[in-house]
């Protein structure tokens, strides 16, 4: 069962300011409820898909600057901090 | 018109003289003109194309060295980073967003003399079937505008069915590029995951997404692929491919191949249109000297829990950078707290995206990680290994990409849970990682149908091949926009 | 009973680029966001590339604080929301479900106790915050990326220490050991930072963070341990909370409640693949790690015969011991050794001393075998050593320069006895049966040859004349 209660909290942990959460609770809840499948299968194995790469294919350790000035792409102050809402 | 032709033909045209780049540059260009304001496909149009095209033809002029691509018009779904072009995904939180560096895919071809001919509509952050969830407005089907064009890569499906340029990049997470090219009647191809680099693909969920081209022939997307596949340094999860030639061979048919019929596919919950057209396909496929038999792969059952369950997870964590703090929208951030300004801005995502951070955020808390997250990759796993058993029987697999023809425009908006279960046909092959391909079949009530074959990881030029084969048996009419 | 444990943060700062791309690792001394690129600030699109060496210097730092390094590592996500955090994301390892991080259950010695190492992480530094103005006014955080993908370790023990005086000495040799491996200058500010966590009588658990110094986590730790005590005096429960070390007042202060622990909703990170670290690698690195202090100081004193104080320092500091080995032959090893522990040091102990530093190992080597070879006194070579270390030049260009050749002959040194004999007559007479005084006349030799003299001859010298009076 999901409340609202449990979508406010969703909401709050991925930061997003829910205008009406009882919208998404009927949806949500249908989601998982198609979820729940999953956690009643009955798998043997516990084998996970992985990607692997041995230690010598990995990047060389050397400082190449990058070639553009980023930071005047993006929001910035005079003196080329980025500027971000306060923290208390 | 001229615009009908394929990429392989322009390319024969540019070459022996009978068009300049300008002029095919030109003629896109109006045809853009005309058609967006029905389709809707592009949302930015680049416009230096026709300087960069009379850039080539000088270069032609002058015999210098042409890549490739010889000033080909191509568009980029506008989830994939171009230099000094927006990539706004179709959202508002990257309305005005303009990379500073081209996605490696973008710089290979760019590299070969393409031309990006504009950036195409896409559900937003690439969550949808239907293009419906743009910010920007849905993408219309060009061979029905009342109807959707697939998704979410349904601004490239569109661009090159409606003969808006020769081939387009897309991306596909859930089957989002062979959706739209079943849906449009064009090719699109899903590499085998590792194979196309992801740098510059915004990224929704790492673990599953490909790039892959789509355009009008499958010689064209083979021609594509060779030039944005294999490794790349920008990119730990690509692979080596050993650098093939795609359009090697592709005339080799397909005598004496085993084809696997997935019987999950093309059982209940198939459109009878569908469902009859398969069968034809499969008919053909056997004239053609394959051997088609049923394959079971049951697995594929659970394969839209587990894909939805594992894509929301990555989504949530994949677009919690998004706050509008270094770049996105104007909203000016004095005066408010950290946590307040960014849940306002973020409210700005759409609905489906919410729904899908909101689920993504569910399955990865505190105690439910085991109950769904850890069971989807452990489902995924499994689909794997019967895949891998299916193709010691079997060279390649078939199904219909899609189970239905192309539905109205606000049709199934409302019902998330049933637009899911649309991707249950293409789902498998982004969870395997295993290359697919939709090729264009048959019409049924002036709507298309596509045809989709699966090959093993890496069997790209198995697959090529055989999609090769069927299309050249069809007969399909010109686009009628 | 007190139990505390640690949670130390190490910087790679002698790596040259940082965790995942190849912008430069030590971020010190650029302007604001100018050590940036699209993978470390996070753009849409961008992906981590991992930096090989980051993982063989992690491992390195493991098998040296005795830890079992996996042969395959993986990477996690940890997520949470915060202005220095580009991704919203950190990149990181974690154990939960089975060991995957670089390192894991080793242990270190100190004093008679085995310290357990839970864990070691390979993990990226978030950018840094400024806050404009004062706290209450300010309507606005600034944020440098600099730091942002910068690499770090992660070292968490168990809560095995009893005393913040083991604390102090684990952490030393911690420090002198990343040191020594070459992968972290810890004299960098922010380079080593340590948090700890402190429970008495199997109470609750406190963290304490934000200690900027090795001397403050000591001072923090005895402050925590006391506060408690003084609690548990009272009879009043001791929360379970994060405090922070206020600098100014030197005490803990409550922070937030470790109750409201955050859901970082750990996964795992799809772009960096499962790393496979093959056991011959694990060996290779094992084997080629520079050599450790505690062996280094029983080299020197068994092979050199150097003294166990002079082995010790020599031992516990870089600098220090390259000289020695690049300098010393054997032969002349105990000397070198003293040189660089007795007279070097005072010129050789902060960072700018050593970047200014003008001396080479010939220098030491030279000097060695002048005084042992009577070319110059020891006093002498004090001179000779302090113009070397201003100037750089040659050992013989400065004997010659400030005339620091030993007087040996016996003529040129009677002379100047004899003037000493002729403006000394008192200690002359005494001299005759003390031997102070006698060493106060060598002394008066030494300063009119302005210690050139040969001490010894010189004794001799005088004494044979006092005789023959």
């Amino acid at each position: 069962m999901v409340k609202r209660e449990e979508i406010e909290r969703l909401g709050d942990l991925i930061k997003i300011e829910l205008k009406n959460p009882e919208k998404y609770v009927k949806q949500v809840e249908q989601i998982i409820n198609y979820f729940e499948r999953l956690d009643k299968l009955e798998i043997s194995s516990d084998k996970i898909l992985t990607h692997e790469l041995t230690l010598d294919k990995l990047r060389e350790d050397k400082h190449i600057p990058y070639e553009e000035k980023i930071i005047e792409k993006l929001k910035h102050t005079k003196e080329n901090f980025v500027k971000a809402p306060k923290m208390i | 018109m001229g615009l009908e032709i394929s990429a392989t033909q322009y390319l024969q045209q540019i070459k022996n003289g009978s068009t300049s780049v300008e002029e095919y540059v030109a003629k896109t260009l109006e045809r853009i003109k005309k058609v967006e304001k029905k389709v809707h496909a592009f949302i930015s149009v680049n416009e230096n194309a026709l300087t960069q095209a009379k850039q080539v033809d000088k270069k032609l002029k002058a015999k210098e060295k042409v890549g490739s691509c010889f000033g080909m018009p191509i568009s980029i779904k506008d989830n994939i980073c171009t230099k000094g072009m927006k990539t706004t995904c179709a959202s508002k939180m990257l309305e005005d967003f303009v990379a500073p560096y081209d996605a490696t895919v973008v710089s290979r071809l760019k590299s070969q003399d393409s031309i990006i001919i504009g950036k195409v509509n896409l559900d937003e952050f690439a969550m949808g079937s239907t293009t419906e969830f743009s910010y920007f407005g849905p993408t219309k089907n060009p061979w029905n505008t009342g109807y959707v064009p697939g998704g979410s890569s349904g601004g490239s499906g569109v661009s090159v069915s409606a003969l808006e340029c020769l081939a387009s990049l897309g991306s596909d997470t859930g089957g989002s590029v062979r959706s739209p090219a079943s849906f449009c009647s064009v090719v699109g191809l899903k590499p085998t995951y590792g194979l196309v680099s992801r740098y510059g693909l915004v990224s929704f969920a790492n673990s599953i997404e490909q790039i892959g081209p789509l355009a009008r022939t499958v010689e064209d997307v083979a021609f594509i692929l060779n030039i944005i596949s294999g490794r790349d340094s920008h990119d730990n999860t690509t692979l080596d491919n050993g650098n093939p030639d795609y359009t090697k061979d592709l005339d080799a048919g397909i005598s004496g191949k085993k084809i696997g019929i997935i019987s999950e596919m093309i059982g209940d919950g198939v459109d009878k249109d569908v469902a009859a057209a398969t069968n034809r396909a499969i008919s053909k496929l056997q004239r053609l000297g394959a051997e088609c038999i049923p394959v079971s792969i049951d697995s594929a059952v659970h394969s839209v829990a587990a894909y939805y369950t594992i894509a929301s997870a990555e989504a949530s964590s994949n677009l919690a950078r998004y706050d509008n703090v270094r770049y996105g929208f104007n909203f000016d951030l004095e005066g408010y707290e950290f946590n307040a300004y960014i849940s306002k801005t973020r409210s700005s995502f759409g609905p489906e995206v919410t729904r899908r951070m909101l689920l993504g955020a569910f399955v990865l808390s505190a105690g439910y990680y085991g109950k769904y997250y850890l069971k989807a990759q452990k489902v995924r796993s499994m689909i794997k290994s019967q895949l891998d058993e299916a193709f010691k029987k079997v060279d390649l697999l078939v199904a219909p990409t899609m189970p239905i023809l192309p539905f109205k425009i606000g049709e199934k908006i409302d019902d998330p849970l049933t637009l899911y279960l649309l991707d249950i046909n293409t789902i498998i092959a982004n969870l395997a990682g295993i290359p697919a391909i939709s090729v264009p079949y048959e019409l049924a009530h002036g709507l298309p149908i596509g045809i989709q074959f699966f090959a093993n990881a890496m069997q790209e030029k198995l697959l090529l091949q055989a999609a090769y084969a069927l299309h050249k048996t069809t007969n399909l009419p010109e686009v009628p926009i | 009973m007190t139990k505390i444990g640690l949670e130390i943060h190490c910087q790679l700062t002698k790596l040259e680029s940082k965790l995942f791309c190849s912008c430069k690792a030590d971020y010190r001394g650029f302007e604001p966001n100018a050590n940036i690129c699209p993978v470390c600030i996070g753009l849409p699109g961008s992906l981590p590339i991992l930096n090989q060496n980051a993982v063989e210097k992690a491992a390195m730092i493991s098998i040296a604080l005795g830890c079992k390094v996996p042969q395959k590592i993986g990477f996690f996500r940890k997520n949470y929301f915060y202005p220095d955090l580009p991704k919203s994301f950190q990149i990181t390892q974690y154990n939960a479900y089975g060991p995957t991080s670089i390192g894991y259950d080793g242990k270190v010695p100190i004093e008679d106790k085995e310290i357990r190492i839970r864990r070691i992480q390979l993990e990226e530094d978030p950018g840094r915050l400024i806050y404009e103005g004062s706290s209450e006014k300010t309507q606005v955080t600034l944020v440098d990326y600099n730091r942002a993908g910068t690499p770090l370790v992660e070292i968490v023990t168990e809560p095995d220490f009893e005393t913040p005086k083991q604390v102090r000495l684990f952490l030393n040799i911690l420090a002198d050991l990343v040191e020594n491996l070459g992968v972290s200058d810890p004299s960098l500010e922010g380079a080593l930072r340590v948090d700890g966590n402190v429970s008495i009588d199997k109470g609750n658990r406190v963290e304490i963070k934000n200690v900027g110094s090795f001397r403050d986590i000591e001072k923090a730790l005895h402050f925590e341990i006391t506060r408690q005590q003084s609690l548990a005096e009272r009879n009043i429960p001791i929360p379970a909370e994060t405090r922070h070390w206020d600098e100014a007042r030197k005490i803990t202060v409550s922070a937030r409640s470790k109750e409201e622990e955050q859901d970082y909703r750990y996964f795992p990170e799809a772009d960096i693949p499962t790393i496979l670290i093959d056991k011959t690698v694990i060996e290779r690195l094992g084997r080629n790690m520079p050599e450790s202090i505690i062996s280094k100081k029983e080299r020197y004193i068994k092979k050199y015969g150097i003294p166990l104080q002079v082995a010790e320092v020599l031992s516990s500091d870089k600098f220090y011991s390259d000289l020695f080995e690049q300098a010393n032959n054997e032969k002349n090893a105990k000397e070198i050794a003293n040189l660089i522990t007795t007279d070097l040091k005072g010129f050789a102990d902060t960072k700018e001393q050593r970047e200014q530093l003008k001396l080479t190992p010939k220098h030491l080597t030279d000097l060695a075998d002048a005084i042992m070879n009577n070319k110059i006194t020891r006093n002498s070579g004090k001179i000779a050593l302090q113009e070397i270390v201003k100037t750089g030049k040659p050992l013989s260009e400065i004997i010659s320069s400030l005339d620091l050749g030993h007087v040996d002959d016996q003529s040129s040194l009677s002379k100047v006895i004899d003037d000493v004999f002729v403006e000394e007559q008192k200690a002359v007479a005494e001299a005759k049966n003390d031997p102070d005084t006698i060493n106060y006349l060598v002394g008066k030799v030494m300063k009119k040859t302005k210690g050139k003299a040969d001490p010894s001859l010189t004794l001799d010298l005088i004494k044979k004349r006092l005789d023959a009076q």
